[in-house]
């Protein structure tokens, strides 16, 4: 999965420590979520979403990859 | 049925409260600071010949006990992604705790094989791992792995 969160934020001319304030996390976890080492949950999502006014799907792109991973042989 | 899923619910309510229970903040400086000062303390008296067993697992076992509160203590900004790094770091540290348990004794008879060979002196003992070594390296690699995957996330 990729997203599109360092995209916005730049769109929106907004730091990182901005939009962590934003949306009462740390930095880190914002930065954990631009690149991809850690995928949030969906009331951050959300929270996310309302922030750039944009839907989660938007901002969340799932790529080919992540419909193989969870499947039981 | 429907008091069967209560009670269920419930059950697992109690152990989410457990899971979720964290100290304040402020907990954490002084959970490494008297785990550190105990652990210099052991140290001094090892070398300066005490030989109390019972002053040794009274202190170990405060150690301990601080360094649980420091690994329970909330973060300065306690947020989704801090759970998940915590969840992680106690995942990676019950794997090296167990990977020390085994491990270590395996070194020493292989390094007392080694002495016995080169010297052709000595003997081989199997070094056992206690109680408190394992619980003691488990709190310490996660302290240590819980910082290490936090500074991860802070790299730009």
């Amino acid at each position: 999965m990729r997203n599109r969160l360092k995209v916005e934020r730049a769109e929106l001319n907004i730091t990182q420590d901005d939009l962590a304030k934003k949306i009462g996390v740390s930095r880190q976890t914002i930065n954990s979520i631009e690149k991809n080492r850690y995928v949030p949950s969906t009331i951050l999502a959300l929270k996310l979403s309302k922030v750039f006014d944009k839907n989660v799907n938007e901002l969340f792109i799932l790529e080919d990859e992540d419909f193989g991973t969870n499947t039981q042989k | 049925m429907e008091n069967q899923y209560t009670s269920c619910q419930n059950e697992h309510n109690k152990l989410l409260k457990i899971i979720n229970f964290r100290f304040q903040h402020r907990y954490k400086k002084i959970g490494i600071i008297g785990g550190a000062l105990i652990l210099g303390f052991l140290v001094i008296y090892k070398f300066t010949g005490g030989d109390s067993l019972l002053i040794k697992d009274v202190l170990r076992t405060i150690m301990l006990l601080f360094l649980l509160v420091a690994s329970l203590s909330k973060d300065a900004i306690e947020d989704e992604y801090i759970t998940h790094v915590r969840s992680q770091s106690y995942v990676i540290a019950f794997i090296c705790a167990i990977g020390y348990s085994i491990a270590l004794p395996l070194i020493a008879v292989l390094f007392d094989l080694l002495i016995t060979r080169i010297t052709g002196d000595g003997h081989v003992s199997f070094h056992e791992v206690s109680a408190f070594e394992v619980m003691f390296m488990l709190v310490c690699f996660q302290l240590l792995f819980f910082h290490t995957i936090k500074r991860f996330g802070r790299a730009e």
